[in-house]
């Protein structure tokens, strides 16, 4: 299964966001989408969902345009989230995951064993089946955006297109999320295409990078190709390369923006302290850095 | 979307339909005459040529009908729309309906009452035209119509239309009375011909609500994840206010103008139930035992004069409703 752009120009408000791009995602791929503020980012995975369609051009999966296919047929291969969504009112996880069956369900098909099984291993899979009778406005932001990648897997889609999945979850759910959508990448061959901001997550765990850039793509490959330091320079106007940590795992390192003069970083190796002693000492008390 | 003990629903329909059968066997028990129950249920199973079996089929079953299926349009009109627009204080006024019918009935009643056995085609048509100017306005080529361009151009339309009754009411003021009482609704006189005119919108209107539900829950989420779930965001957008304005422009040609229902009827399932699953039938049931007893109320309390029901859904509506908000600490 192939999702294609030919060319496509998107306009917003009179301002052309998407130039002339052309792009082909194929079956099983983990796929990062990179990008300034106002690259074209979002607007290029929207246009993609099928959510947007392009002035221009068209949007095609295995040659089929998809603006051709009924709105359910385009769920059930394509899946969505949005950046940011609405939460109504009063709804319970477990009845929000159960709206991503909508697509699967016929229009006056009952409520179906079938449907109560997908939900329910939907919310397993994104550990959320505890929070089952809990009320979406009662979930911290990290809850609620598990609870809505639940209702993606509901759907059941064969592709999943998310934009800033990660934006506003702290470390650990950040890497928690990714890992598992390397996990429905690598296990149920779902196709993945993420928009994030963070570079050196895009260089672990996705295996190709588009980089959009005032609404064209300036890059497109592995990461490992692509984020090179005359990329980060052009389209990101930061000094950055990949460097290597001390365990030879590679790293992003981004440390200024182009032209920004070095501040010069004196390192001072401290005695070691015991953690749990060194909160206790007074901050006056405390070796200036 | 999943049931999840039912209890709560379950409790909560069964205290409205006990609501309803009570409300209409008081209806048909108390008027101007008092009639045993053992007497309106005889009628209502037998009809014969008495005296109280022609009360009962004749005049106050229509009426009782009238108010449960006007309660009922209300409040789902008032569901369709608060989904639709997203925004919890809409209702059949918002959109323009009701202000379109006013202007119409009070053309009607002031300007033309020669013709006032017209009143409540007029009404209807008034309705209907002012919902689809709100929409029409409201709507942009590739974007449709959205909840905040419906809500301002309902808004907008509805200054203009008021300020239409304004002028007609001054410049006929000897008809104010007249159009003061058709614009704070009653159900007085209303029987099986008002039911009838309206029947075919109700039900087209009642119809397409059933067949939106899901696809509303899921439009709940918001537009762009509605649209990559498969929910056709524009066209259930448009048939959700063309069922809202059906229903709400039945409404206002058989009762004129009751404010109230669409808007809190709603919300008052809302907090009974705790959730937003059963949310239209409901409010349906809820909405028709509403006005049943409204109107029950406003045709008894000051007997031989009458209420505008309006007044009633007002009165003893808004306190019960700031308790309700009150107890569930929405308002504290």
């Amino acid at each position: 299964m192939t999702l294609s752009v030919q060319d496509i120009v998107v306009r917003l408000g009179g301002a052309t966001v998407l130039n002339k791009v052309r792009l082909s995602i194929a079956d099983g791929q983990m796929l990062a989408v990179i990008g300034p503020n106002g690259s074209g980012k979002s607007t290029l995975v929207r246009t993609l969902a099928g959510v947007l369609r392009p002035q221009e051009g068209a949007v095609s999966i295995d040659g089929r345009r998809l603006h051709a296919l009924s709105g359910r047929a385009r769920a059930r291969t394509i899946g969505f989230l949005p950046q940011s969504a609405d939460a109504p009112s009063l709804i319970t996880v477990q009845e929000h995951v159960g709206l991503g069956r909508f697509a699967r369900r016929s229009r006056f098909a009952r409520w179906s064993a079938d449907d109560a099984h997908v939900t329910q291993s939907s919310m397993a899979t994104c550990e959320v089946e505890h929070l089952a009778h809990r009320r979406m406005e009662s979930l911290s932001g990290g809850e609620r955006q598990r609870v809505r990648l639940a209702t993606l897997l509901a759907q059941n889609p064969k592709m999943l297109l998310l934009d800033e999945p990660l934006t506003g979850l702290d470390i650990e759910h950040q890497l928690g999320l990714l890992h598992l959508l390397r996990q429905l990448n690598r296990d149920g061959s779902h196709t993945v295409v993420c928009v994030l901001h963070d570079l050196d997550l895009t260089l672990r765990y996705f295996d190709r990078v588009v980089v959009v850039d005032r609404g064209t793509i300036a890059a497109d490959g592995p990461p490992h190709d692509v984020l090179c330091p005359a990329l980060f320079e052009r389209v990101f106007g930061v000094d950055g390369r990949i460097g290597c940590e001390s365990s030879g795992e590679p790293v992003v390192v981004c440390r200024r923006c182009v032209g920004e003069v070095a501040r010069p970083v004196e390192i001072v190796v401290r005695p070691s302290i015991p953690l749990r002693t060194r909160s206790r000492v007074p901050a006056s008390k405390e070796p200036s850095a | 979307m999943k049931p999840r003990g039912l209890a709560r629903p379950a409790v909560t329909s069964a205290v409205i339909l006990a609501g309803i059968t009570a409300g209409l066997l008081a209806s048909l028990a108390f008027g101007a005459v008092d009639l045993p129950l053992s007497q309106v249920v005889q009628s209502l199973f037998g009809a014969d040529e008495s005296g109280a079996s022609r009360i009962v089929m004749d005049a106050r079953l229509p009426r009782a009908r009238c108010a449960a299926s006007a309660g009922a349009n209300l409040a789902v009109a008032g569901v369709l729309l608060q989904s639709v627009t997203r925004n919890p204080l809409a209702d059949p006024g918002l959109i323009g309906v009701t202000a379109g019918a006013g202007v119409a009935a009070t053309v009607v009643l002031a300007v033309l009452p020669g013709v006032v056995v017209m009143l409540p085609v007029a009404a209807f048509l008034g309705a209907m035209a002012a919902a689809v100017f709100v929409y029409a306005v409201s709507w942009r080529p590739g974007g449709g119509a959205s909840p905040v361009r419906m809500i301002l151009a309902g808004v907008a339309v509805n200054a203009i239309l008021g300020a239409v009754i304004g002028l007609l009411i001054t410049l006929y003021s000897d008809r104010i009375p007249a159009v003061m009482f058709w614009t704070t609704g009653s159900f007085n006189g209303r029987g099986w011909s008002h039911l009838w005119l309206v029947l075919p919108y109700t039900a087209v209107g009642l119809l397409i609500a059933g067949l939106l539900r899901q696809p509303m829950r899921v439009l709940e989420l918001g537009d762009d994840t509605a649209t990559a779930m498969g929910v056709r965001v524009e066209r259930i957008r448009l048939f959700a206010f063309a069922a809202a304005a059906l229903l709400a422009g039945s409404d206002a040609s058989i009762a004129g103008l009751v404010g109230f229902v669409g808007l809190v009827v709603p919300h008052l399932v809302r907090l009974l139930l705790g959730s937003n699953r059963l949310l239209l039938p409901i409010s349906a049931a809820a909405g028709a035992a509403v006005l049943l007893w409204s109107d029950l109320i406003a045709r008894t309390s000051l007997a031989p004069s009458e209420l505008p029901v309006g007044v009633i859904t007002g009165l003893i509506g808004g306190p019960y409703f700031i308790f309700l908000l009150y107890r569930s600490g929405w308002l504290k």
